[in-house]
């Protein structure tokens, strides 16, 4: 099984004239209502390492038998150039995955009530302060709380809003492939 | 039917006296696991080839000379390709050309005190190549760094007149190999930009550009580097791969005659001025 990787702007603009192909390793560890970590390594002569920049999004993709599946992603943080135990020289990638990216929102003096009671859309209202493309992966579980949520916010991110809501109703939240909450 | 290795880069011919050559295949790369219920879990696709990676070619044979400072110079020129990387040639019996990117790991000899007029070597290769390439089909240049025995053909250009849509496009890799380093070069006809190229193999490939392809320039798609370029400039973006593909090297070619079918939209379609679609690739041995 092969992988490569995209590289993108923070807008999500593929750059370059194709993927990173020569990454030895890829791991992506997704952490329960936080933002999760990945790293990975790539020969530092490989033609397209200056694509590799902080802030730049890089998606990993494999092939499968029913097509092309992410495998993982994220927001790049830190390039550390290193020299092997062989003494080959590479690239070591890492940062948080995109779940990141909800941080960098605020929800304001955000609050969440409603007619004489609080409201049944809680999460879709502070996930409309996310930025453009996230959505909420109603498909593998995640639903608006089946009761009436209150709230008042005071310049929380849009993960801490979210964690927030989690606590309050006892569910949790993950990322789910793209840039869904699920 | 069989090998010989004969030359390492454009000066360094190998011995011939008393030879022996390693012309096995390399050891494929295979991801299996054993089972604990017994057997094994093969984590390649049945439908995809295990490839090998680095592999080890051993040569060894005599080097002749007519006097002790001849072997000398003879033995020290082998001993400076140490390290380097260059294209390996072998032919068949028939006198046809394949080579290979090597690097030379190491000469090695075991010198027969007082004997100086000839010296038993071995050279340790690691071939680099993915498959040995024989014929290239498609245009090239003189200036490529290729030799004029690199099983080149002057007038050999596989340009394909892209008159319908789809137009199914034959290939044929001659080898025994899957080819994945086969070029696209796309241009435009009767000053009509071209917007869109579909490229499809039935069952592995489907993928689309969209852009602006302006008349004289070229759309490049590398199947080998995963490059696509227009007229120089990146055009990665402009790729989208559809629900049917699952070709991880975008594009290869499977031994035998391998049907591409390509859709192209504007450029002409006119029958004699384009678009055209030229195609480079090496046919492929292991």
């Amino acid at each position: 099984m092969k992988f490569w990787i995209n590289v993108e702007t923070p807008t999500g603009t593929v750059l370059g004239d194709g993927p990173i192909i020569t990454a030895s390793r890829w791991s992506h560890t997704l952490l329960l209502d936080a933002s999760g970590v990945f790293n990975f390594s790539v020969p530092l002569n490989d033609p397209r390492i200056n694509l590799l920049q902080p802030k730049r999004i890089v998606r990993c993709y494999i092939t499968t038998p029913s097509g092309i599946r992410e495998f993982g992603s994220g927001i790049i943080d830190t390039l550390e150039p290193n020299v092997n135990e062989s003494g080959i020289a590479i690239l070591n990638v890492s940062g948080n995955d995109m779940l990141r990216d909800l941080t960098t929102r605020s929800v304001g003096f955000l609050e969440l009530y409603g007619a004489g009671e609080g409201v049944y859309n809680a999460i879709a209202t502070i996930m409309g302060y996310a930025p453009a493309g996230w959505s909420v992966d109603g498909s593998v579980g995640t639903q608006e709380p089946a009761y009436p949520i209150y709230g008042g916010f005071a310049g929380e991110n849009i993960l801490n809003a979210l964690n927030i809501i989690a606590k309050k109703i006892g569910e949790h939240f993950r990322l789910s492939p793209g840039k869904k909450v699920a | 039917m069989s090998y010989t290795l004969y030359k390492f880069g454009t000066t360094l011919f190998l011995p011939c006296a008393n030879a022996s050559q390693d012309i096995g295949t390399g050891t494929a790369k295979l991801n299996i696991v054993d089972s604990q219920w017994g057997g094994a879990y093969d984590l390649t696709d049945r439908h995809d080839r295990a490839m090998r990676g680095g592999f080890p070619i051993a040569v060894s044979g005599v080097l002749f000379a007519t006097s002790a400072a001849d072997l000398v110079t003879e033995y020290n020129k082998l001993r400076g390709f140490l390290g380097k990387k260059e294209k390996l040639y072998r032919k068949d019996d028939a006198g046809n050309l394949q080579w290979i990117w090597a690097r030379l790991e190491a000469v090695n000899s075991n010198r027969t005190i007082f004997n100086t007029l000839n010296l038993e070597v071995s050279m340790n290769f690691v071939g680099l190549s993915p498959t040995w390439n024989s014929s290239v089909i498609g245009a090239w240049r003189l200036d490529d760094g290729s030799e004029l025995d690199d099983s080149l053909y002057l007038d050999i250009v596989y340009r394909v007149l892209i008159s319908k849509k789809p137009q199914t496009v034959p290939v044929v890799n001659e080898g025994n190999a899957i080819v994945r380093g086969l070029m696209f070069t796309i241009t435009s006809g009767n000053n009509v930009p071209i917007t869109s190229v579909v490229i499809e193999k039935t069952g592995e490939t489907q993928m689309t550009w969209t852009g602006t392809l302006a008349p004289g320039n070229e759309l490049r798609i590398d199947f080998g580097a995963l490059s696509v370029k227009n007229n120089g400039v990146d055009e990665y973006a402009n790729i989208v791969f559809g629900v049917n593909h699952i070709a991880e090297d975008w594009l290869h070619l499977d031994p035998g005659t391998n049907n591409i079918i390509i859709s192209i939209t504007g450029g002409g379609g006119d029958e004699t001025k384009g678009p055209f679609l030229d195609i480079n690739y090496y046919s492929g041995w292991i």
